[in-house]
């Protein structure tokens, strides 16, 4: 299977009681790159995630790599590798032992695991129980076992909560390199800092449904989302003339504080307001960007459907 | 590729085999079945004629609340041991079916105790052999049905295991279940009810509404020459009056195989039609 939509998800309905976890979402997911699913608490990130792996039952249709879930289950979740939030391995096993026993469910080779275990940094400790690793070496090692049979999805579930800042980064940087061989990474996280530094593309859900799907960029776009600037000109320059060249490069909102001119701006149009400062005659003595971010998005957002 | 029924299988059968209470319960039902009384008597050099028909007796009054014990303990927290941890959300997110999932631990589970089975029986068969050999068929009959038996409560543990949430809510409910099959029907519950009502005709249905009850009188039934035949009890005696004793062991055998088949298929339905963690 070799088209461009590798998870197909269509009019997914998941009920707890009266409570619609998912409400007739569909989406699809294109081949490759990060793909970070978010939304607030109870919007349906995990239950969705869980739906993809068939873990959840639910009204709908979903295929990954053009395998049906319900239909075909065993050759769709040999197209995923999943990592749990929470370590989920038997503690008793050794690290080796594990990769052997989810290795054989998935036909590796032998040769395979040792690649892993030099791959995720655990071959000192293959012979040492699952129960004695640290979180982040768990964590590791299920992503190991998630790779096993090089399956093309990974799906991860909140992947950095448990980690220290340290190993968040080292779990960034693995990810980095599997999305450079090609695999399509689906993750939820409540950490927009791991959307920043990884996600190419966002989805996100709100009371079960899609709210939106982009990339990062042509979100902020939507949303007409803008930088914040502060500029502090010299003493010299005139108040008004001031004013009226930021205002002439589209910046509204201006406050001064002192020297300091603070204004909202498109992102594109910040070289425009400096230039326009200098042709003024204003000597710019400082000035400080804060470029819009995934919060102030997800604020927009979520505080548009709550209206 | 190795099919993940038989890895499921295997290392439910390895747990089960290094579980606490199966190696109590193996080493137990050895030394009670056989070991203490023959070693006793047979120092004292005051071992009856009668002996092995004794030995067969004694296992199946001991088999009788002992498995049930030791397999809804083990299988009712089978399945809700595995979803606390959060092991059984992992092992369904892996290409393996429910059905998969869900028989390769159920006949894990029933090996390791029938393999239990085997080495307590397996002795005292040993010295029935050696002693007296025409036991050797109510020996037989008397390990079978108390296999049956073992399948029938890793059936009903499996319903407890699928419906509750944690470890000790399931090992709570497997053994308030064997209480009531096994202490509450022994303290005289049948005879109370029969002669409160008096009606001996619901003898037989709340005979058979215990699978521990319809074993232990299958097995008696069977043993014609063991001294311990006489503690069939009323339920018996009144089958064996009404029906004869061929067609009252195919009416017993038959519920004891329905005990087998049906709470497993309850249970499995239920599995089946429930996402991975309730």
């Amino acid at each position: 299977m070799s088209t461009n939509i590798i998870i197909d998800a269509v009019n997914i309905t998941k009920q707890y009681g009266d409570f619609k976890a998912l409400d007739g979402l569909s989406l699809q997911v294109e081949r490759g790159g990060v793909w970070a699913l978010l939304g607030p608490n109870g919007a349906g990130k995990t239950t969705f995630l869980k739906c993809l792996l068939g873990l959840k039952e639910f009204s709908g249709e979903i295929k990954i790599d053009g395998y049906d879930i319900h239909k075909d289950p065993k050759k769709a979740k040999f197209q995923i590798g999943y990592v749990p939030q929470h370590p989920s391995l038997y503690r008793e096993m050794s690290v080796q032992e594990s990769l052997r026993y989810f290795g054989d469910m998935r036909d590796v080779k032998r040769s395979r695991l040792r690649e892993l275990l030099e791959f995720v940094g655990l071959e000192l400790w293959a012979r040492q129980p699952v129960g004695a690793l640290s979180g982040g070496m768990q964590q590791r090692l299920m992503l190991a076992v998630a790779l096993l049979s090089d399956p093309p999805v990974l799906l991860l579930d909140e992947p950095t909560a448990n980690l220290d800042v340290n190993r968040q980064v080292e779990f960034r940087n693995l990810i980095s390199l599997l999305v450079k061989e090609g695999k399509t990474v689906v993750l939820t996280t409540h950490l927009l800092g791991d959307v920043d530094h990884i996600a190419e593309k966002i989805m996100l859900l709100n009371k079960g449904k899609l709210v939106v799907k982009s990339s990062v960029s042509d979100l902020f776009k939507q949303l007409d989302l803008t930088s914040q600037m502060f500029v502090e000109i010299s003493d010299n320059a005139n108040e008004q003339d001031a004013i009226s060249a930021l205002e002439k490069a589209g910046a509204n909102d201006i406050q001064v504080k002192g020297n300091w001119f603070e204004m909202r701006i498109d992102p594109s149009k910040k070289i425009s307001a400096i230039n326009n400062l200098r042709e003024k005659g204003c000597t710019i003595n400082d000035f400080k960007i804060e470029e819009p971010n995934l919060e102030d998005a997800f604020k927009k957002i979520t505080s548009g459907e709550e209206n | 590729m190795t099919s993940p029924f038989l890895m499921i299988m295997r290392k439910e059968l390895k747990d089960s085999l290094q579980s606490k209470w199966l190696i109590t319960f193996g080493v137990t039902f050895f030394f009670l079945a056989l070991g203490v009384p023959y070693i006793i008597l047979g120092a004292g050099g005051l071992l009856p004629g009668d002996y092995p028909g004794m030995v067969v007796g004694t296992l199946v009054t001991l088999a009788v609340p002992l498995v049930p014990l030791v397999s809804l303990a083990m299988s009712s927290t089978s399945i809700a041991g595995e979803r606390e941890v959060g092991t059984m959300e992992y092992l369904l997110a892996q290409p393996a079916t429910k059905f998969e999932v869900f028989f390769g631990k159920y006949l894990g589970l029933v090996t390791a105790l029938t393999l239990a089975m085997f080495l307590g029986y397996g002795g005292a068969e040993l010295i029935v052999y050696s002693t007296n050999p025409e036991f050797v068929m109510s020996f037989i009959y008397a390990l079978a049905y108390s296999l049956l038996l073992a399948g029938a409560s890793v059936g009903l543990g499996f319903i407890v295991s699928v419906s509750v949430k944690t470890r000790a809510a399931a090992i709570g409910t497997g053994l308030f279940l064997w209480f009531v099959l096994v202490v509450i029907y022994d303290s005289g519950f049948l005879g109370v009810i029969t002669v409160a009502l008096d009606a001996d005709s619901l003898l037989i249905p709340l005979t058979l509404a215990n699978p521990v009850e319809t074993t232990r009188i299958l097995a008696l039934m069977h043993m014609s020459e063991s001294p311990l035949r006489g503690e069939l009890g009323p339920q018996a005696a009144y089958l064996l009056q009404e029906y004869g004793s061929i067609t009252a062991s195919r009416i017993l055998s038959g519920v004891l195989i329905l005990w087998v088949v049906v709470p497993v298929a309850i249970s499995y339905l239920i599995f089946r039609k429930q996402d991975a963690t309730i």
